[in-house]
């Protein structure tokens, strides 16, 4: 088994303890996991809400329900940086949909922008083996698949809107984002499989 | 026919379900739908939110400011003390508090003040002595807090240079760290009993541009290290797995400011009889098909 992989497995591990003293209050052990895993939620929430001040509010937001929800962390569904991640891109895009609505500005083009696969020196310290598959998985889509995925994931749009704001028909999009995620499927089944 | 068209509804529902982009009716719809026992539908949901789930790898990580550390801890500290009995409000406190022997009338709740007919000497001194303690405490306060704005101004200057430093050491710790990093994945794949070197050779366009492609056969992965000139703004770089009969792309390449890129690529199981490798400068974002010359290509030998 790779180096990597077993180091990943590990931090799961460190994680998941940490999450269950979370739950009997220990807020040292939470201020671990937000230490553990901070950097990459904050990664996500500004990949979705780019405006800094609302970003940072958002993840106290994120660490603060997951806090209050640690009980209902469940391993078998996922690791703890996918549950964390799930509980940010959920307050994230209701955050974005909501200043969508208040300031009747369009955010999406901020939010949409396609995703880099470069990795910053600075990053490289924390990049695990399953974001550069990740990366590397979106970066072999067809641009038009990889579009309509990160309009979908990172502005929150419906498949109606992408339609209207790719100009592409309904259908297609459907067929685009079908076809997206079953080769994404495919391509991080290391990952989705539990083998990293 | 008609159950692959059924099957591949199913899997457009799961998917955008997953990703959240049905409309509300849609998503009510689809809910029933499984909750009605649609197994297929159930298997396909589940898969693709793991892709969801894992999509989440894909953005930078950034650290967030230190400052969010603290109100964070506080946060939490208050959510800790809420389940605490709230403490009456002083005004009904002062409404039962018994002021002669006889027992409290628990049936008022209003703020009347009990008033007091005589005053004693302290009770007319004591607010003038409070007055004058308060006062002296605010010209101490005032001074000690400028005494103390003062060092910290100071301080922070210190800081300042302090960290400059610490920053351009750790920029050097974390290029030897990412260093590291590299050379472990090239050795993991020249340990492999089934490997591949693909030396790329800078083209016209580029001639001291170099890459090298360690593949490893068995994983179906290409390791690539290549160093490349710096992509101009609005550009980056291309890898292709080169067949006979078509360029297919492995994915985009960052290069950092030095013109170094490092990638770790998956070879999709369907890219068969791959005769090169090759490297191009394409439009941000990049493109199904080359469109620039290339820059750096090697053949597999």
């Amino acid at each position: 088994m790779p180096l990597k992989t077993v180091e990943t497995q590990a931090q799961d591990q460190h994680l998941m303890s940490l999450i269950q003293r979370a739950t009997t209050g220990d807020q040292s052990a939470f201020a671990a996991l937000y230490e553990a895993t901070s950097k990459v939620v904050f990664g996500l929430v500004l990949r979705i809400v780019p405006e800094r001040a609302t970003a940072e509010e958002v993840l106290l937001d994120v660490y603060t329900q997951a806090w209050r929800q640690a009980n209902n962390y469940d391993s078998s569904r996922g690791s703890p940086l996918a549950w964390l991640m799930t509980i940010a891109r959920s307050r994230a895009i209701d955050r974005l949909r909501s200043s969508r609505q208040d300031q009747n500005k369009e955010t999406i083009d901020d939010a949409s922008t396609l995703v880099s696969s470069s990795i910053s020196p600075e990053e490289a310290s924390v990049i695990s083996e399953r974001q550069r598959l990740v990366r590397s998985a979106l970066d072999m889509l067809v641009p038009e698949q990889r579009e309509v995925l990160e309009l979908a994931y990172y502005a929150g749009l419906s498949h109606t809107e992408i339609a209207a704001k790719t100009g592409h028909p309904l259908g297609t999009v459907k067929t685009r984002t079908r076809l997206g995620m079953m080769k994404m499927r495919e391509m991080l089944s290391p990952i989705l499989s539990g083998q990293i | 026919m008609k159950n692959d068209k059924s099957r591949e509804e199913k899997q457009t529902q799961a998917a955008l379900y997953a990703l959240g982009a049905l409309s509300q009716h849609e998503a009510r719809a689809f809910e029933n739908q499984v909750r009605e026992g649609d197994e297929e539908s159930q298997t396909e949901l589940a898969a693709f939110e793991k892709v969801v789930e894992a999509l989440g790898y894909s953005a930078p990580p950034v650290l967030p400011p230190a400052y969010l550390t603290d109100v964070l801890n506080t946060r939490l500290q208050r959510e800790r003390q809420q389940p605490v009995a709230a403490i009456a409000p002083f005004s009904e406190k002062r409404a039962v508090a018994p002021a002669m022997s006889s027992p409290p009338r628990q049936t008022t709740t209003s703020t009347k003040v009990i008033e007091f007919k005589r005053k004693s000497p302290i009770l007319t001194f004591l607010p003038w002595a409070l007055a004058a303690s308060l006062a002296v405490c605010s010209l101490y306060t005032f001074s000690a807090w400028r005494a103390a704005r003062e060092e910290t101004t100071a301080l922070q200057s210190q800081v300042a240079t302090v960290k400059t430093e610490a920053d351009k050491f750790r920029t050097q710790a974390t290029q030897e760290t990412e260093r590291v990093y590299e050379l472990a994945q090239i050795n993991q794949v020249l340990r492999a009993p089934d490997h591949r070197i693909v030396e790329l050779a800078g083209q016209e366009i580029a001639p001291t541009a170099s890459a090298s492609v360690y593949w490893n056969v068995s994983t179906k992965q290409w390791v690539v290290a290549a160093n490349l000139p710096p992509a101009p703004e609005g550009k980056t770089y291309q890898l292709w797995f080169v067949t006979p009969d078509a360029k297919i792309s492995a994915g985009l390449l960052k290069t950092d400011g030095r013109g170094h890129g490092f990638s770790v690529v998956p070879v999709p199981p369907d890219v068969t009889n791959v005769a090169a490798a090759a490297i191009t400068l394409e439009p941000a974002g990049g493109s199904p098909q080359p469109t620039s010359p290339i820059y750096t290509m090697g053949k597999v030998s």
